[in-house]
């Protein structure tokens, strides 16, 4: 336990996690920070695909565990703390995209992270369409509802179940399947919608 | 586009939209959650819980929390209170309560919380709205003693306590008195000239009492012979610097809740209660802090370390703080007469820059790495690391801003090797969190300048790397 994949994610709670979900609901922090040490790359990961700014993905990561250590008390021993972490981290999205009235922001870092790759590719007309298709993802992730942006974050990024991000969003898994299907179609659509392909 | 099949899709998403901020970053991220999550779990004023959209319904619902709810009970209690002075303005009446309120010698400082070195902008903004306090608000005082030591700046505002020739010869600090007229007190129908003349005078300090008034009473208050009720209890606690850099009680166990300040004592006419305060060879001081925890009444000594303020009705613990010596507290009773003789220790503020130190946040003992320092730059390293406690305890803006003046201050003092980038990397790291709690361009600035000065001297290790991923951040 402790270790975390190549998501970022830590495995599902097992009897460590449990002891400290325990100790954090007698009102130990120092076993919640443990908690935050072990999901903190997990929690990061979710916010920053959902707000693709590091400034906001940094607030919404905060947030997220200071929501958990106020709710602890409420969460049932023996489930998965990532979902649960997951799913604060979302409703903290929309929160966030609610209160601002309008989307994400538009992050020039991958404009930067392109820029610095550049230097290493080999073949510029390759790069070059990749960084195309980039930007077409990019843009067309943000013309997403949220709903459909955070079903296909929790999938594509966290790498979650179906069950798991059902979870997550507090909906049925047949929801979530739908939903995820829905996503994928939108967003193709729009991607071709930009780069002038007919569907 | 159209080739693109969910497995891809799903791939190039996982590229688009992750990013790495690094380790540097995680590092301090559960620190960081830690602070924010004590800054709340410590934050004992009611604070208005944001109205979200939905209505007024919807409001109602979010009071339904325990910060909703005591926003409430503290929304109520300001109604009752204001409509009291209300009702009162309009009869004329006078209510037992603003009789005994009135007899109160500082009715507008509590015991626990004040800042004893707050500069005396502040308390005259306390006198001016005594029940608010926004530490947003409030500049940013030095510690006197630092001052004394000659160890930080000194800068006009900063200082409440003036160093004045005492009886003895020696300087001693005698706070200036505030420059706002104390408001006449409300007349009480029945009331004789005399009557009134006695309650104005037990409603001043000692040291803006008239000469004849001071005189008397310190004829009253002086110690003759070994005074039967004089106790000198261990220290219960000590010094610290509060987060504007002012100083105040460190926290306290056996420490009366903060329930208790909101009790309202009740005075009688049975008379004063008087003493002096002095040091351990006896000489007496000035500026003392003499306070009733109960209720947060209480006295500022005069140049000879005489107090007096009025007796209570019911038993409780009187607080003696002063600059420099750790408090006293002694249990006093409404009976007796005999004046109170209070000894403070004084406090040695290098003692925790010398030597040894516990790195209370890695919990193991380390060598001090400011033991070969000169002695003012030892004591402004201690200052320096008590703003910063304060600081990691209640991370504010103001309290950072304080930290990092502080650091900035122990850099441009040290002189080895080891200390220099030890206190630039600290000021950076104050500076920073300024910035980041409270962005704005002039804390971006010195955040920059810190960080930059840092960098300049840093070796490469997790430090150099967190700082350059702060510079990185004030550079967008």
């Amino acid at each position: 336990m402790g270790i975390a994949d190549a998501k970022g994610r830590t495995p599902d709670a097992g009897p460590d996690d449990t002891a400290l979900i325990a100790a954090s609901q007698r009102g130990d922090q120092s076993a919640f920070a443990e908690i935050v040490r072990r999901y903190q790359r997990a929690v990061y990961r979710v916010a920053y695909a959902l707000t693709r700014n590091t400034s906001d993905a940094d607030d919404l990561a905060q947030e997220t565990f200071v929501r958990a250590w106020g709710a602890i008390g409420r969460f049932e021993l023996g489930s998965p703390l990532h979902p649960w972490l997951a799913r604060i981290a979302t409703n903290q999205a929309y929160s966030l995209f609610r209160h601002r009235k309008r989307r994400p922001e538009t992050s020039i870092e991958p404009l930067v992270e392109a820029g610095m790759q550049w230097g290493t590719d080999d073949d510029p007309a390759d790069h070059t369409a990749r960084s195309e298709q980039g930007a077409q993802l990019r843009a067309a992730f943000d013309q997403l509802s949220p709903e459909h942006q955070s079903v296909l974050a929790l999938r594509a990024v966290q790498d979650l179940s179906y069950e798991q991000i059902a979870e997550a969003l507090g909906v049925p898994t047949g929801t979530v399947m739908s939903r995820l299907s829905r996503a994928r179609t939108e967003l193709k659509r729009l991607m071709q919608s930009q780069s002038g392909d007919t569907p | 586009m159209s080739h693109l099949e969910d497995e891809e899709l799903d791939a190039l998403l996982a590229k688009e939209l992750t990013h790495d901020p690094g380790e540097a970053y995680f590092a301090s991220f559960a620190d960081r959650v830690t602070a924010r999550i004590e800054a709340e779990t410590a934050a004992a004023a009611p604070v208005a819980p944001p109205v979200k959209p939905g209505g007024l319904a919807a409001w109602f619902g979010s009071l339904w929390t325990p910060r909703g709810l005591a926003y409430a009970g503290g929304t109520l209690a300001l109604l009752v209170v204001a409509g009291l002075a209300y009702r009162n303005a309009q009869h004329g009446a006078v209510t037992p309560t603003e009789v005994l309120q009135s007899q109160r010698v500082i009715p507008s400082e509590p015991s626990a919380g004040t800042s004893l070195s707050a500069d005396a902008t502040e308390s005259e903004a306390a006198k001016e709205s005594p029940n608010e306090s926004s530490p947003s608000d409030q500049p940013t005082p030095v510690p006197s003693a630092a001052k004394a030591s000659g160890a930080t700046r000194e800068t006009p505002t900063a200082r409440m306590y003036e160093v004045r020739p005492g009886a003895n010869g020696e300087d001693v600090p005698v706070k200036p008195r505030a420059s706002a007229p104390r408001p006449a007190l409300a007349p009480i129908p029945g009331e004789s000239e005399q009557t009134r003349a006695k309650r104005e005078l037990n409603a001043q300090p000692m040291r803006a009492q008239p000469p004849s008034a001071t005189k008397a009473q310190s004829n009253e208050s002086a110690p003759s012979g070994p005074a039967p009720t004089a106790t000198t209890p261990a220290p219960a606690q000590t010094l610290a610097p509060d987060r504007r850099g002012g100083m105040q009680p460190a926290r306290d166990e056996d420490a009366p809740p903060a329930q208790e300040l909101s009790i309202t004592n009740r005075l009688d006419s049975r008379g004063q209660l008087c003493g002096t305060v002095r040091d351990a060879s006896g000489r007496a001081i000035a500026g003392a802090r003499v306070t009733l925890t109960r209720d947060g009444s209480g006295a500022t000594t005069d140049g000879r370390g005489a107090f007096c303020l009025p007796r209570p009705l019911e038993a409780g613990t009187l607080s003696v703080l002063a600059v420099g010596y750790r408090e006293s507290r002694l249990t006093v009773g409404p009976s007796g007469s005999a004046p109170l003789a209070v000894t403070l220790e004084a406090v040695d503020p290098l003692a925790r820059s010398t030597g040894r130190a516990l790195d209370a946040s890695a919990g193991k003992v380390r060598a001090d790495t400011y033991a070969r320092e000169s002695a003012p730059a030892r004591a402004s390293v201690a200052f320096a690391r008590e703003a910063q406690r304060a600081a990691e305890k209640t991370p504010t803006t103001e309290a950072w801003t304080v930290a990092g003046e502080r650091w900035s201050l122990v850099a441009s003092l040290v002189h080895t090797e080891a200390a220099l980038p030890d206190a630039r990397f600290n000021a950076a790291k104050a500076r920073y969190a300024s910035w980041e709690l409270g962005p704005d361009d002039r804390r971006k600035r010195h955040a920059r300048e810190a960080v930059d000065a840092y960098l300049a001297i840093a070796v490469n290790g997790p430090l150099r790397d967190l700082a350059l991923g702060w510079q990185a951040k004030l550079a967008r």
